[in-house]
């Protein structure tokens, strides 16, 4: 992306920021903060790792915000920051197998996210039972796809993305981001197959 | 295109990410073909079945990061600062001092402050002129505090001003922390004698440095002849953008204006997106004019 892709407005909050300006600093991090956490939420499924993620990621910023040159937007330059902290501590949770997506009880398979029921204010309480077995599914799901395959589906499906962006952001091609989502989605058709 | 091709391209078509060209195409092949209309729709289920499952941080969560956030942005701000410049600011914070004490600097202050008219009772009466000079000090949580007090004998040194072993004192006098007015008095002093590159250094590292804008404005009459050099053009120009205090900021630009090396136009450049005073505003605008650089941008 070229220098364009930053408004104006952006590039003297970031100018701003970069001399010391706290105030602009506050204004950056307040404009793109939310989706970094949400982002951080959806792929690591508990809060408190989504808050680290969320300190590592702008701390890094604020440390490293006199290197930025202009030369993709802001926020690519954030998410490539975001997204290398969420696939780091993915890879790592893989490896350790902490954590899982998915724990097992006495009944089986549950979804951590209906053992942890505060995880989601929003939820719609009168959910039917199908729903939550699509729930159940979808998280078993994306507990089995690699960290990549997550990381450009949850951009794609829940930030909203386009695929060259996500590709700039991981830095790889749009072609290879497009590979990642149709992995992806191939193993919810085949996983929800019944359901929908 | 055939089914195939059409079922392969769902998810890209959902997403909105095909190419004019095959989208077009698609949207024919869906005109003609039920079954594929019926995988469509079941495709776009499972998107919204998966939209279900997005989970949206809480707002406690979102203030609790910021808050978070903030502190240690704060800390790493303060980590970051020379160590003179934190005790400038633990002085300034702990003890508002009336203006006209402030230039006697920060250890001084400190002396005065908690020993009051002790120190210069313990110190007469003595055969030699001495002087009690806090070093460090430690406060503590009831209200007391340790010093560390360096008793210093008075002697007379006199000598000419080109003499080497004057210049050294008098450069070590120039970054003395406790106390201001002698830093302004040597400055003074030194802006004179700015061919030695020794002397030019000690006023660059006060221009950059020095928490008193009276040391920094003597620094930068020293370094007048000199700003061609380029070591003197960037620390005019960091100057020029981060000093806190318009008087040092209109002299740095009265110099750099003149040099026309175009280090000097981005710099200028740069003054214009975050400069409110109006003088260094309208300086830098017409030496931008003078070089024809472009104003667009502003
Ligand atoms: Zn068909």
């Amino acid at each position: 992306m070229t220098a364009s892709a930053v408004s104006w407005d952006e590039a003297d909050l970031i100018r701003s920021a970069q001399t010391g300006s706290q105030e602009a600093f506050a204004t950056l991090v307040s404009n793109y903060d939310q989706g970094v956490l949400r982002l951080a939420c959806n792929l690591l499924k508990n809060e408190q790792d989504a808050f680290d993620i969320y300190q590592e990621t702008f701390l890094r910023v604020f440390k490293n915000l006199h290197s930025f040159r202009f030369d993709c937007s802001f926020r690519t330059w954030l998410y490539r920051i975001a997204t290398n902290l969420c696939l780091d501590h993915l890879r790592k949770r893989k490896v350790r197998k902490e954590e899982p997506t998915a724990v097992t009880s006495q009944e089986g398979i549950v979804d951590r996210m209906a053992v942890v029921p505060e995880m989601n204010p929003h939820r719609d309480p009168q959910r039917s039972y199908l729903s939550q077995e699509v729930r159940t599914r979808v998280e078993q799901v994306l507990g089995t796809l690699t960290p990549r395959e997550r990381m450009v589906f949850e951009m794609r499906h829940y930030q909203g993305m386009r695929l060259r962006n996500i590709g700039e952001v991981l830095g790889t091609t749009e072609e290879a981001a497009k590979n990642c989502l149709f992995r992806a989605t191939q193993k919810m058709r085949t996983a929800l197959g019944d359901f929908v | 295109m055939n089914c195939d091709g059409a079922r392969q391209n769902l998810t890209l078509y959902l997403y909105g990410e095909m190419d004019f060209n095959e989208e077009e195409s698609l949207e024919r092949h869906l005109d003609g073909c039920a079954a594929c209309r019926t995988t469509l729709e079941r495709e776009r289920e499972l998107h919204a079945a998966m939209d279900r499952q997005e989970f949206q941080p809480s707002a406690e969560l979102l203030t609790a990061c910021r808050r978070e956030l903030q502190a240690r942005v704060a800390v790493e701000r303060v980590a970051n600062r020379p160590l003179y410049k934190k005790l400038w600011d633990w002085w300034r914070g702990v003890l508002p001092a009336p203006a006209i004490l402030r230039p006697i600097g920060m250890f001084a202050m400190v002396a005065m402050g908690f020993f009051g008219g002790k120190l210069w009772e313990a110190t007469r009466g003595m055969t030699e002129p001495s002087v009690l000079r806090v070093r460090n000090f430690t406060p503590s949580p009831e209200g007391g505090v340790q010093l560390t007090v360096e008793e210093v004998r008075q002697k007379t040194m006199t000598g000419r001003l080109d003499d080497d072993r004057i210049q050294r004192m008098l450069l070590s006098a120039a970054t003395d922390p406790s106390d201001a007015g002698l830093r302004v008095r040597t400055m003074e002093l030194l802006k004179d004698r700015c061919e030695r590159s020794d002397v030019r250094r000690a006023l660059l590292h006060a221009l950059r440095s020095d928490p008193n804008p009276g040391v920094r404005l003597k620094a930068l009459e020293g370094l007048k002849p000199y700003n061609r050099d380029p070591e003197t053009r960037r620390v005019l120009s960091s100057v020029l953008l981060a000093d806190d205090n318009p008087g040092v900021r209109t002299m740095a630009i009265d110099l750099l204006a003149d040099n026309m090396a175009i280090e000097v136009t981005g710099t200028l450049q740069e003054l214009l997106v975050r400069e409110n005073n109006p003088y260094i505003r309208q300086k830098s605008l017409q030496a931008l004019r003078e070089r024809n650089a472009s104003l667009e941008t502003f």
